[in-house]
């Protein structure tokens, strides 16, 4: 049975899948790896594609990825998620736990099931309790032969010992043509959306495709839209009964940063930068508010956005925060 | 596939390689057995990320095949079938195997078996140096040595049973830093390749116990091959494969741990001194298991065997022995003293010890090349 070859596709971090592959055919890759970077931009993914890469029977030099062939057994197995020796290991609840980084330990000593290694992949090391970070160091500075380690970690400080002790990436969120391109090809998304998604993503493949996927939170998005035009053209009463509202609900953060790309979108507009707007599929929307705001009044509504958001990351009281936000929300006359 | 099979045989095969099911994986399909036509025959694998373990049993093949299913269903369903023939069919597009025997049926839902790791088997390794060991002489190897390896997983090379074969010797260690478990043995045969590996102990204890369970002729062997990426070591036994990871570290030399000589050296009859040695756990087991020996020699020598217990009580018991050297008091852990003198089978053991310091040396007598040395560290009796 011959079908499609089964690899791990990656987009963008052109210059980090060079570097990798390069490692792969050399067969010099390092004892460790730690994928770095913003959320969702597809460091789990790369780190996957790695693993397969390594564990490939038959590597070979390509254009794109990693150099994985994609179809011998290993890729397989590796593109389903059920290679034996390779492990990926996901905070418990909000935390890795060093129970978590004993079993690892335990396991990287074994010699690998099927291949040349054995392959860990740490998600989101910045949550590992500095318990479990600890009981790693030895491994991770001196894993046996056959292991190798992958970290990713999000931009949350990671202790020092545990960077010096791995090849660092520094991944970047990506570019907009590369992101709308990817989401064309490897998702099937319309053009449109896959740009407008791309967009609004920020730079963030995962969070697009995580989109693309639920209709729902198409829906919920356009609701949140909605109900913020609607908020433009309310009276003051009205807005704190709003802002009870939102926030007893727990999706303030979401609605704060859909209103953030919003209110740039208007300021945009209102400097004649069309071209850059996010939200592209509401564009008629973003003029008519546009012409019925003040650019000074738009900006300073921004720094009241941007300044509520960390408010309620640093545990204000959410309620009175959202309404003092709220009153400042310039209102279309 | 189209398999039919006694429910006997199924049933002790599952039981065989049940052994070595994953528990808790993140990889489901390890939960799984394997059952996959091999010739006249219907294998069975299943494996952890520790053991695999391949078990061939008697079937009648009219169509080849292969699945996995899990095993704790297909392991008790076939459990409660009757001593009749169970007939397998298995649906391939929907990956689920039709059983029949007597008057039960059950359709059993499993995972493509090419997701199933590959457990090198015997005869895939074909080829490679093999060394023949008797199955009883290692199963004693593993009894006397396995348990002295360290259960903590924090220091994991210490789970592991050091095993090297070398010309006409095989020797096996195993340490949990506060006994040391030294056991070898000539090889019938020298074996054409020197090898020194780490075994997890649990992966030997699990051999011991399939050895026991097959009841092998005295000429049968265990044929022992380490695979050609140096990374697995296999145990051949006649229709069972037992695969085992390596443990890819430096074992720490202990050589240096084992005493070269002796202040006092008593000769003790096992059996008493194992029962007078129970007696002392009962009372030592509620602290922190302290038996303290006092070694009286003399024409009529003898060590006397004290255990206190704090709320309980205390006890005393004394054991004739020939003593060579100054007399002494020292303390040990009782319960590391009963695994020693469990394991000795020999009448009578040689014990040494230096000072109240440093470790005691335990030897069957009269083993002669089947050396046994075993060494524990005495513990701390500051309340003498």
């Amino acid at each position: 049975m011959i079908s499609q070859p089964a690899l791990i596709p990656v987009f963008g971090h052109a210059w980090a899948q060079r570097l990798l592959q390069s490692a792969v055919l050399s067969g010099r890759a390092s004892h460790a790896y730690l994928f770095a970077g913003p959320d969702q931009i597809g460091k789990t993914t790369l780190a996957r594609a790695f693993a397969q890469a390594l564990t490939c029977h038959s590597p070979r030099p390509a254009e794109n990825g990693l150099g994985a062939c994609g179809q011998c057994r290993s890729c397989r197995l590796a593109a389903s998620g059920s290679h034996p020796d390779h492990r990926l290991i996901e905070p418990e609840g909000d935390q890795l736990k060093i129970e978590q980084m004993r079993d690892l330990i335990r396991e990287a000593t074994l010699s690998p099931i099927e291949g040349r290694y054995k392959i860990f992949i740490i998600r989101r090391f910045d949550f590992a309790n500095i318990h479990a970070a600890n009981a790693l160091l030895k491994t991770l500075e001196e894993p046996s032969d056959s292991t190798r380690i992958l970290l990713t970690s999000g931009q949350g400080a990671l202790l020092p010992t545990i960077t010096s002790r791995c090849q660092v990436l520094n991944l970047r969120t990506l570019p907009l043509p590369t992101l709308a391109a990817a989401l064309h090809t490897g998702w099937q998304a319309p053009p449109e959306q896959a740009e407008l998604l791309a967009r609004l993503s920020g730079g963030r493949l995962g969070w697009a495709v995580q989109m693309l996927a639920q209709p729902a939170n198409w829906q919920a998005r356009h609701d949140r839209l909605h109900a913020l035009l609607e908020l433009t053209r309310q009276r003051p009463v009205e807005r704190l009964t709003f802002a009870a509202g939102l926030a007893k609900s727990n999706n303030s953060e979401e609605t704060l940063h859909d209103w953030l790309l919003w209110w740039r979108d208007v300021l945009l507009v209102q400097h004649a930068c069309d071209h850059l707007i996010v939200n592209l599929d509401q564009r008629q929307q973003l003029h008519t508010l546009a012409a019925a705001t003040l650019p000074g009044e738009v900006r300073r509504f921004i720094e009241a956005l941007i300044a509520a958001s960390q408010h309620l990351r640093q545990n204000v009281n959410t309620q009175l925060a959202l309404e003092a936000l709220l009153l400042k929300m310039p209102a279309a006359t | 596939m189209r398999v039919s099979v006694l429910q006997e045989n199924l049933a002790k095969g599952l039981a065989i390689v049940g052994r070595a099911v994953a528990t808790r994986s993140t990889l489901p399909v390890l939960g799984n057995i394997l059952l996959e036509t091999d010739q006249s025959q219907l294998k069975l694998a299943a494996m952890n990320m520790e053991i695999g373990i391949n078990c061939w049993i008697g079937a009648m093949i009219e169509e080849e095949g292969a699945t996995t299913v899990p095993a704790r269903l297909l392991g008790e369903f076939v459990n409660s079938l009757p001593k009749e023939r169970i007939d397998m069919t298995l649906e391939v597009r929907t990956q689920t195997m039709h059983l029949s025997c007597a008057r039960y049926e059950a359709n059993i839902k499993g995972i493509d078996a090419s997701e199933f790791p590959i457990i090198p088997t015997h005869r895939r390794q074909a080829g490679l140096p093999t060394i023949a060991v008797s199955p009883d002489k290692l199963r004693r190897m593993i009894e006397q040595v396995a348990f002295a390896a360290a259960t903590d997983e924090s220091r994991p090379t210490l789970t592991g049973v050091y095993t090297r074969f070398d010309g006409d010797r095989l020797t096996m260690a195993a340490t949990d830093g506060f006994r040391l478990a030294l056991r070898s043995t000539l090889l019938d045969e020298p074996a054409p390749v020197a090898l020194g590996v780490i075994i997890p102990a649990r992966a030997l204890s699990e051999l011991g116990r399939i050895i026991a369970a097959l009841d092998l002729d005295e000429e049968q062997e265990v044929e022992v091959t380490v695979t050609e990426a140096r990374n697995q070591i296999m145990f051949h036994l006649p229709g069972v494969d037992l695969v085992s990871q390596l443990i890819e570290a430096s074992f720490p030399d202990y050589t240096k741990i084992v005493p070269t000589s002796y202040n006092t050296r008593m000769v003790v009859n096992t059996a008493e001194f194992l029962k007078a040695m129970r007696v002392a756990y009962l009372f030592a087991r509620d602290g922190a298991n302290i038996v303290r020996l006092n070694i009286l020699p003399g024409d009529a020598g003898r060590i006397l065997l004290t255990a206190t217990s704090a709320e309980m009580g205390d006890n005393e018991a004394d054991v004739d022995a020939q003593i060579e050297g100054e007399g002494l008091q020292v303390a040990f852990n009782a319960k590391f003293m009963i695994d020693v003198l469990n394991v000795i089978d020999t009448p009578e053991v040689i014990f040494e010890v230096v000072s109240a310091a440093r470790p005691g040396l335990f030897r069957p007598v009269g083993a002669g090349a089947e050396e046994y040395t075993h060494v524990i560290m005495p513990m701390n009796d500051n309340r003498r």
